[in-house]
This record gives C-alpha cells, sequence and structure tokens, in this order.
C-alpha cells in the first residue's frame, strides 16, 4: 500500500484585481505518495506556481483542502504555516532567491538556524551539504560573486540541508544553459532519492519532466494526468 | 523537534548588518540626522535645566527653611516693626533683610544683608555657611563673607579692601571672611554681609527690604497677618519663588518645543531610511518568509536595526549634545538676563534627567518612526508569489486616506488653537498636529504638482524632463516622505521668520509711539529703590534750566503686590507732550483723560491676558495705606515684560504709597534745538551731578532694544539651523537610495545611448523639482506656523499681540533654501548614477 504524502481536495483559486477576476485553479484534486517526483507542467499563467504555492502554505485557496504529511495546511494559522515550512520544506527557485548579504555557507545554514539546531551542527551539516553540490571551495563567496549554475546549487543545498519530506522546485533550470540545467537537476534528484524525499517540479521542460515518476499537466485551472509527449 | 521560535537568529542579524554596511551612505546621513535631532533636545534640556537649576538654588540659599516673608512697598519696612515683631508677637525665627544688585570688578552679584543672632534662630545655614561666620562682620566697619570659590574667582583674600558698585555709587569693603559651600553654584552669586553693614552699604539706615519667617502653622500665619501695620503684607516664600520662577517658563517651553520639530524631523528621517531599507530588501525579505521566517522575526529584525541605530546615534547624540548644550546656556542665560531676571550660570549641569529624556525621546521616536516600515515588511510576500511595484500601487490607493486623514488633523489642529484659553502646551500640540496632517498631505499634493509640471511642460516634448518629473511621481513613497521632511524643515524656517519679522516690526513701531521723550535718564542700576532721591531731584532742577530743555517729566518704577503676585507698577507725570505716550489697545474714548486725572490704571496686555483683566475690571494692590481697588481705565501695549505692567499716574501713586522718590527722568527739547547738541550738554550737567546716571537718547533706546530683541532670537536661528541640516541629511539619504534602486534603470539608458551629462542633468533637474515643490509647499504650513505661533503661542506664553508682517524675502528664502538644499543633496547622487557603468547595472539583476 503506497504511503500517500499530499493530498489536495477539489481546491479552488481565485485572485481578484479591482473588478477583474482571474480563476487560477477550479478544483483541483492531486494525492502524491511519499517519496514520488511529479513534474508538473503548463503553460505561463496556467496556475503551476499558485499549485506549488497552495502546497507549501504561502498562498491560500478560497476553498477545498490541502493535506500534507497527515497536516491539513489549509487548516493552520499564519504562524503554524510559518513553521511547517520551516520544518518540512524545501525551496528551489528560477532566480535562486539566495539572500545576498549571506555568503554560500551561511546561506545554507541560515534554515537550521531557523530550526534552531546546536551550532556545531549547523557547521558540519552545511559543510557537508556544501561538498555535496561540489561547492565546498566557494564557502565565503557572496552570491553575486558566484555564477548562475554555482548560484543554484547552493540554493539546493539550502533547500535540501534540514532534509525536508517536501522539495518544491519552480522552474530551476530555466535561467541556466542546458549542460548546467541538466548537472544541477541531476544532482538534485540524487540528493533527494538518497533520503526519499518528495518533490514536485514545475517546469516548462519536457526533458525535466521525463525524469520525474509521473507528469500532470494543468490547463484552464484543471489539473490532468498525462503519458504521451507535449511540445510547449 | 525545534522549539517556539526566537526572535533574534544571529544570521539574520549577520544579514542585517552586511545590509547596512553595504549601505553606509544612507546608514550614516540617519545616524547625522538623529544625532542631530537628539543633540538639540537634550542641549536645549540641559541650558534650560542649567538655568532653572542655577535659579533654584540661587533661591533656594536665600530662602533655606523660611516658609514666609513680610514684605513693604517701595520703600520698604521700618527695623522698628522688626522689634516689634519679636517683642510683641514673640517670634524668634524671624531674620531683617535688606538686598540689592551690587558689582564687584564689573560682575553682577546680590548683596544680602542679615542679622547673624536672628539668622541662628532660623537655622538656615546657607548652603554651608556657618551664621557664626557672619557674626565676624561684626568686626570690621564694612566686612563682608563671599565663597570661596567666588572670592577665588574675583582674586580676593581675607581681609583685602576692594571696592563694591552700589547703585553706581562706590563703597569701599573688607572681606571678612570666605566659606566653603557643598554646592558652590548655588552660592556663587551671593555675598553676605551684617544688617547693618548692609543697611549702611545700600543707604537704607533703619528700612529692611523684607522679614524673612519660619512659621510652624497656621495660627502662627494668622496672628501675623492680623498684627502687622497697614502697607505691609505676609507672602508665603514657596508662591513667591515659583512665581519667579514661572516667569521664564514659556521662554523654556518655546525653547524645548523648537528642539521637539527638529526632533520630529529627525524621525521623518528615520522612517524613510527604514522604508527605503525595507523596500530595497524586499526581495530578501520574501526569500526569508519562504524559507519559514516568521513575521514577528520579521518585525523584530527590522525594529531590532533601527533600535541599534537609534541607540547608537542617541549615544552620540548625546555627547554632542553636552558640548552643544554649553553653548546654548551661555544664550539661554543672556536671554533670561535680558528679558527676566539677574542669573548666574557659571556652571553647566549635567542634569542626568536631560540625558535620560533625550536617549528616550530619540529611541523611542525611532522605534515609533521604525513600527510602520517593520509592519509593511511583515506583510512581504514569500518569494514566488511577490508582485512588482506592490507596494508603490499600495502607497498610490493610500495616497487619498493619506489627503483626508492629514485634513482631518490640521482641522483639528485649527479646532485646537480656536478654543479659548487653552494652554500653551496644547498649542504646541495642536501645530504638531497640523505639521503632521500635512506631512501626510505632501505626497498626495506632490503627485498632484507632478501632473501640472508634465502638463506644462508636455509642449517641449523632451523626455528626459517627462522622466525626471515622472520619476518624481513614480516613487512617491520615497519621494513624497523626503520632500515632507524638506517642506517641514523649511517651513519652520517660514513660520518662524515671519514670526520673527512681524514681531520686529510690531515691537519697533511700538517703540516709536512709546519712545516720546528725547532724552531719559536713570540710575546706573535698575533697583526697584530708589536711595538716590535727592540727587536725581536736585539733578531734575539743574536739567530744567538748560536751554532747549522745553520739559522734564518724573517717573517712578516699582515693584508692587498684587491679588496676582508681585507686578512691576511705572508711576509717570503726565504732561501735554507725552499725551500719547502709551499705546492703547482695549480703551475707550476718554481713557487717557481718566488715566491723568488720576481716576484709575492701565495695565499692559500681558498682564490683561494672563489674568483676564479688561477695561472697566479693577485690580487690587498693596498699598503704604492698605489694600486698595484700582479701576482699569485701559489696556496698552507693551513689550518690556512678559508678566505684565501696571501704568499709573505719578500722583496718584505718590498719594497711596507716600514715596517721593523717583527712578528716571524723561527730556523734552525744544523742536529747534538739535538733538546732538542737546545730549552733550546734558550730559556734561550729568557727569558733574552727585550719583551715577545713564543718559540715553531716543535713537539709543531703540538701537538697545533691538540688539536685545535680535539676540534674544539668536537662539532660534541656531535650532531653525540645524532643522534644516537634519532635513538636509534626509533629502540626501533619499536621493541616494533612489539612485541605488534605480541604478539598473540608468544602466539601460547609458545603454541605449544617453549621456553621463544626460543623466546627470535628469537627476538634478529632479532634485531641484523636488526642492521646488518642498519650498512651494512650505510656504502655506510656514504661514500656517506663523499664524498659530503668533495668535496662539505667542499670546498664551508671553500674553503679547502683534501685527502680522509677511516679509517677502522670508519667502524668498525658503524657496531658495528647499531648492539649495536639493541642489547640494542632488549633486553626489547625479555624480554617481552618471558614472555608472552600464554593462554592470544591467549585470546587477
Amino acid at each position: 500500500m503506497p504511503d500517500q504524502f499530499i493530498r489536495i481536495d477539489n481546491v479552488h483559486r481565485v485572485y481578484q484585481e479591482g473588478d477583474d477576476v482571474h480563476p487560477v485553479l477550479l478544483g483541483v484534486s492531486l494525492t502524491v505518495n511519499r517519496g514520488e517526483t511529479i513534474a508538473l507542467l503548463g503553460r505561463s499563467g496556467s496556475g503551476k506556481s499558485t499549485l506549488l504555492n497552495v502546497i507549501s502554505g504561502i498562498d491560500r485557496v478560497d476553498k477545498g483542502r490541502v493535506i500534507v504529511d497527515g497536516v491539513e495546511l489549509t487548516a493552520l494559522s499564519e504562524y503554524e504555516l510559518t513553521m511547517f515550512r520551516r520544518r518540512n520544506i524545501g525551496f528551489v527557485y528560477q532566480f535562486f532567491n539566495l539572500v545576498p548579504t549571506l555568503t554560500a555557507l551561511e546561506n545554507i545554514s541560515l534554515v537550521l538556524e531557523l530550526n534552531k539546531l546546536p551550532r556545531r551542527v549547523i557547521r558540519e551539516k552545511s559543510r557537508a551539504m556544501l561538498q555535496a553540490v561540489d561547492l565546498g571551495w566557494a564557502a565565503d563567496r557572496f552570491p553575486d560573486q558566484m555564477s548562475g549554475g554555482e548560484q543554484q546549487r547552493v540554493a539546493i543545498a539550502r533547500a535540501l540541508v534540514h532534509s525536508p519530506q517536501l522539495i518544491l522546485a519552480d522552474e530551476l533550470t530555466g535561467t541556466l544553459d542546458a549542460q548546467t540545467g541538466h548537472h544541477v537537476l541531476t544532482l538534485l534528484q540524487q540528493l533527494v532519492t538518497a533520503y526519499e524525499g518528495t518533490m514536485l517540479l514545475v517546469t516548462h521542460s519536457l526533458a525535466v519532466a521525463k525524469t520525474a515518476d509521473r507528469i500532470l499537466t494543468i490547463e484552464n485551472g484543471l489539473l490532468a494526468e498525462q503519458a504521451g509527449s507535449f511540445a510547449w | 523537534m525545534p522549539g517556539r521560535t526566537s526572535l533574534f537568529t544571529p544570521l539574520l542579524n549577520r544579514s542585517s548588518g552586511r545590509f547596512i554596511a553595504r549601505h553606509r551612505l544612507q546608514t550614516l546621513l540617519t545616524f547625522v540626522g538623529v544625532v542631530l535631532g537628539v543633540s538639540m533636545v537634550v542641549a536645549v534640556d540641559l541650558a534650560n535645566s542649567s538655568a532653572r537649576r542655577a535659579f533654584a538654588l540661587s533661591l533656594e540659599s536665600m530662602t533655606g527653611p523660611v516658609t514666609h516673608q513680610i514684605i513693604g512697598g517701595p520703600n520698604g519696612i521700618d527695623e522698628i516693626v522688626y522689634s516689634r515683631l519679636r517683642r510683641e508677637l514673640g517670634i524668634r525665627t524671624s531674620a531683617p533683610i535688606v538686598t540689592a544688585r551690587v558689582r564687584i570688578k564689573a560682575r553682577a552679584f546680590t548683596l544680602i544683608g542679615s542679622d547673624p543672632f536672628s539668622e541662628a534662630f532660623i537655622n538656615r545655614h546657607t548652603q554651608g555657611l556657618d551664621t557664626r561666620e557672619i557674626s565676624k562682620v561684626l568686626l570690621g566697619p564694612a566686612g563682608i563673607i563671599l565663597s570661596e570659590r567666588t572670592a577665588k574667582i574675583l582674586n580676593l583674600t581675607v581681609k583685602q579692601r576692594f571696592r563694591i558698585d552700589i547703585s553706581g555709587k562706590t563703597s569701599e569693603v573688607t572681606l571678612a571672611s570666605t566659606f566653603t559651600s557643598d554646592n558652590p553654584a548655588a552660592v556663587e552669586g551671593l555675598i553676605f554681609t551684617d544688617i547693618a553693614v548692609g543697611q549702611r552699604l545700600l543707604h537704607r539706615f533703619g528700612r529692611l527690604d523684607r522679614i524673612d519667617l519660619v512659621l510652624e502653622d497656621n495660627a502662627d500665619r494668622e496672628r501675623v497677618e492680623s498684627w502687622l501695620p497697614d502697607g505691609l503684607i505676609l507672602v508665603e516664600s514657596e508662591t513667591r519663588n515659583q512665581s519667579l520662577q514661572q516667569m521664564s517658563e514659556a521662554f523654556h517651553i518655546n525653547l524645548t518645543a523648537m528642539s521637539l520639530l527638529a526632533l520630529l524631523v529627525a524621525t521623518l528621517l528615520i522612517y524613510n531610511t527604514m522604508t527605503l531599507s525595507v523596500l530595497q530588501r524586499r526581495n530578501t525579505l520574501g526569500i526569508y518568509r519562504s524559507l519559514g521566517v516568521s513575521r514577528r522575526e520579521i518585525f523584530a529584525l527590522v525594529l531590532g536595526e533601527a533600535l541599534v541605530l537609534a541607540v547608537t546615534a542617541s549615544a552620540v547624540g548625546l555627547l554632542l549634545g553636552l558640548l552643544l548644550g554649553q553653548s546654548l546656556v551661555q544664550l539661554v542665560t543672556r536671554t533670561i538676563n535680558d528679558l527676566y531676571f539677574n542669573l548666574h550660570v557659571t556652571s553647566f549641569l549635567i542634569n542626568p534627567g536631560s540625558l535620560l529624556k533625550g536617549f528616550l525621546l530619540g529611541v523611542g521616536m525611532a522605534l515609533v518612526s521604525a513600527s510602520l516600515p517593520a509592519w509593511e515588511a511583515t506583510h512581504t510576500e514569500p518569494a514566488g508569489v511577490q508582485q512588482r511595484s506592490s507596494l508603490e500601487q499600495r502607497w498610490r490607493l493610500r495616497l487619498p486616506i493619506f489627503l483626508i486623514v492629514g485634513l482631518v488633523l490640521i482641522l483639528l489642529g485649527f479646532w485646537l488653537v480656536g478654543r479659548e484659553q487653552g494652554s500653551l502646551v496644547e498649542g504646541f500640540f495642536a501645530l504638531t498636529m497640523m505639521v503632521l496632517g500635512f506631512c501626510l498631505m505632501v505626497p498626495g499634493l506632490v503627485m498632484g504638482l507632478t501632473q501640472v509640471v508634465v502638463v506644462a511642460l508636455s509642449p517641449l516634448h523632451v523626455n528626459v524632463t517627462r522622466m525626471a518629473v515622472r520619476g518624481i511621481s513614480a516613487g512617491i513613497s520615497r519621494t513624497g516622505l523626503a520632500i515632507a521632511a524638506l517642506t517641514v524643515a523649511v517651513s519652520v524656517t517660514v513660520g518662524v521668520g515671519v514670526m520673527v519679522g512681524s514681531f520686529r516690526h510690531t515691537v519697533v513701531v511700538w517703540l516709536e509711539q512709546s519712545l516720546r521723550g528725547d532724552i531719559y535718564i536713570s540710575l546706573a542700576e535698575r533697583t526697584t529703590y530708589n536711595r538716590q532721591s535727592a540727587p536725581i531731584s536736585v539733578l531734575k532742577d539743574s536739567l530744567e534750566q538748560i536751554k532747549g530743555v522745553d520739559l522734564v517729566t518724573t517717573s517712578r518704577l516699582v515693584n508692587v503686590e498684587t491679588e496676582f503676585g508681585q507686578i512691576r507698577l511705572m508711576a509717570m507725570t503726565p504732561s501735554s507732550r507725552n499725551d500719547s505716550f502709551l499705546p492703547l489697545k482695549d480703551a475707550p474714548p476718554g481713557a487717557s483723560q481718566l488715566f491723568y486725572d488720576g481716576k484709575g490704571v492701565l495695565i499692559s496686555e500681558p498682564l490683561a491676558y494672563h489674568e483676564q483683566l479688561n477695561e472697566g475690571d479693577s485690580i487690587l494692590l498693596h498699598t503704604q495705606r492698605g489694600d486698595r481697588q484700582f479701576p482699569i481705565v485701559g489696556v496698552y501695549y507693551d513689550y518690556t515684560s512678559s508678566r505684565g505692567l501696571i501704568a499709573m499716574h505719578h500722583d496718584l501713586y505718590r498719594h497711596w504709597w507716600n514715596d517721593e522718590n523717583i527712578s528716571g527722568l524723561t527730556l523734552y527739547r525744544n523742536p529747534q534745538t538739535p538733538q546732538r547738541a542737546l545730549l552733550s550738554t546734558v550730559r556734561e550737567a550729568v557727569a558733574s551731578a552727585e550719583g551715577r546716571f545713564v543718559v540715553t537718547s531716543n535713537e539709543e533706546i531703540r538701537r538697545i532694544a533691538m540688539n536685545v530683541f535680535d539676540r534674544t532670537f539668536v537662539i532660534t536661528d541656531v535650532l531653525r539651523f540645524l532643522a534644516v541640516l537634519v532635513a538636509f541629511a534626509g533629502v540626501l539619504s533619499a536621493l541616494i537610495a533612489l539612485q541605488l534602486e534605480r541604478g539598473r534603470e540608468f544602466g539601460v539608458l547609458r545603454a541605449i545611448g544617453m549621456t553621463p551629462g544626460q543623466i546627470r542633468a535628469m537627476i538634478i533637474g529632479q532634485t531641484v523639482l523636488m526642492g521646488l515643490f518642498a519650498g512651494i509647499l512650505a510656504i502655506p504650513l510656514g504661514l500656517i506656523m506663523a499664524d498659530v505661533l503668533i495668535e496662539v503661542i505667542n499670546r498664551r506664553a508671553f500674553g503679547w499681540s502683534m501685527q502680522q508682517l509677511l516679509p517677502p524675502n522670508v519667502l524668498l528664502q525658503a524657496l531658495l533654501l528647499a531648492l539649495a538644499s536639493a541642489l547640494l543633496a542632488g549633486a553626489y547622487p547625479a555624480y554617481r548614477a552618471a558614472s555608472i557603468l552600464p554593462a554592470e547595472a544591467l549585470r546587477e539583476e
């Protein structure tokens, strides 16, 4: 019996700007098993990132339920959501989103420090993670002193250093060249598989999507599972 | 599982520290703003408290355990009253006192003559002065006692003989003894002597100035009151001291308000900087949020930064305040001496309360002003859901609310100042509300002004100009605040400038109307008692004989006891030449005649305002013949005393006070006689007369009066200058931040072919426009401020009314000041922006 890790029931999300109403999610339902990697494909503005944000609790739903690892996120307070995110979720973004005023090592340590781990553990884990992404030499470099690929590797290290149960990657190869993108993706998948994390990948690239266990598409606010090939 | 989150995380703090380090100049400017704001508050408070403390100490050293004083009229008290008091009522805890202002080596002192044996009963122990010391002076014919420190300052040793100048006459005295005091500052301006020596030195044989008493209870008080001979009254020494102290209170409050205004500008600066720092880090804060940093932690982080900045800047502000305060105390003392009473502030008092107050105000205002940006920061959306330009949009949506709230605050302020009989503090509170209200309206008004400029410049079809103008409205959250800070600072210049200008003009006109005589002669020392009545009467006779002198009138200036405490009374001789000697304010036709007929008195405007008196009312005066109600026949303009004055016909005064003495003479010349020639003749006559007199011409008095006036406002100029400096730091900080934010935009402009000169011109154009907006907006705010200062603050503080005058140069100065500040502040950001390397700027994103 597979272990159900994420369950989304009939989720609706509508954005409103003045009198304009933009429905983005119109009754999305989904289940993801523990350890599974899901690729989410869709056109720009189709609601991929919104779904990711809803699953991570950084965006609210208008209707429906989101349950992650048995915790109903839609019932949590803002503070509880923040704490849940801090402990259980790792993010990787297209534009890396590293803290510009912290070095590579400090960027990685930040999540552990927020989780109040002992200093020694923080130091050891962060260094190990930096080594794991092959950036041991860049510990004291600031983001603006690194290339895009290096920054994305630091972002991966930061997302995984606290071994989160759920990794959300939003267009992580979007700004990288094909070779670097491939390298970064492989690295992420290796690390996530190593501790059986669950991962949701938002991408435009079919090549990236094909590396996942399942491929989902989102269109007109609805989710569909696909098995064939796509040309976005 | 980790427990509840801690508000401070070392790495977040480190990140903040590095952010501040990367924006050094911006942080430094805010730092300077807070330092200046706090230092002004501390300096003014220290100067005020030094002056107040010096005054309180000198009062305390003279009062000691004394609970009551018996006071006579202008001629003092017959010393027999003192003997009778001890004999008939058996009150031993009493001491006879004579006192006067004297000079030793050109320094002013207060001479106190008392009876050492009586002092022993009172147990006054004047700040370490053993009463047995006083008895030593009995050994010498004219012995006095000084504190060791005073003797040292004057370079005097025991048994040394030296000269003392009393009411223009020099006497020789001996330093009989010195004493050490626990608090040397308290006794520094005092000279002690035996009562008999004092009477002899002051030519007050058989007379006392007052009798100090220590009364145990109400029964004693009633006993003394019912026993007192006519013309004498019993007053509580505490009440008397308080009323003396209150004389300069409005002046202290005004200074404090000015310093708080600078702190308000500094607060705007902190708000501006913290908002900018939140804006610049929106992305970073969004990353924090998505990593699991709670809103509380973000709030604490931003507030923590403001706290560190405020604490360090306030600490430096305290040090600067200490230095500034030492200079300011001299200005404060000089003004108090000019306007209120003789004050010795020889030591600068570092009052821990002032330091604490300044520090807490600096930190508190910083935290309050930073809490809004901190709250804004907590609403930063996590990375991934951020929408660009949402903050500017939010600001634009809020502009109408700001306009309405601002308008409501201004209207509330007007309502508050319109209330009759409001307090001075209430007046300042209303003024603050108006200033804050106007600040809130500034961004909305700036948006409107930019629209006007865009429309006006549209025929030019120059994109650079359009970009410069639109840059202001596009970044209104930042430019609006910078313009608001500059507007407030410049409006202070307009407001205070118009007020001082109006006041100056009013005083000039008033002097013109009041000084009808040609030459004025008074005793060299300004004392209540005239101990040289005979010489001045003789002088009057000789002056009347001089060719070209039409008329010589006499005047008498004394302090009298009234139902409202001690008030200065001016007794005047009527003459056909000085019919309109007092510029009347509220007086029915024939008021002058009633005055000349001795049917009533005139009171000055401050007295009428403070005591709610008007023409038709009456005022109770304690005369030598007992209490007497005098009808008030009119109110006249007077700017010599904020406490107030009573003017009375000399004959009426003589009748009720039995005082034939004269304080001064006024000469009216024959119109054919040249003023200069008559002045030298009079000076020669006065020089050969007995006694020391001061001869002053009409013009000289005007010049001296205006010098004192201008000196009084030097301190205001210093504070105004500092407020503008704080605002300048604000504009510079905002412009630098804007330039940093728009680095990429400038890079693009450079890449598409704009020259560094064009970029520079665009930024300079933008800053000039910001300065122009601030200058334009400062004028209505400044005029509102001037109106409140003239009609409310000055009236409530001093009771003076003045003619409002709009000096055109003040408005021009305001515009130039705003433009110059903005231009100066824009120079560096323009230089920086023009030197941007397009490739680097584009890569940074």
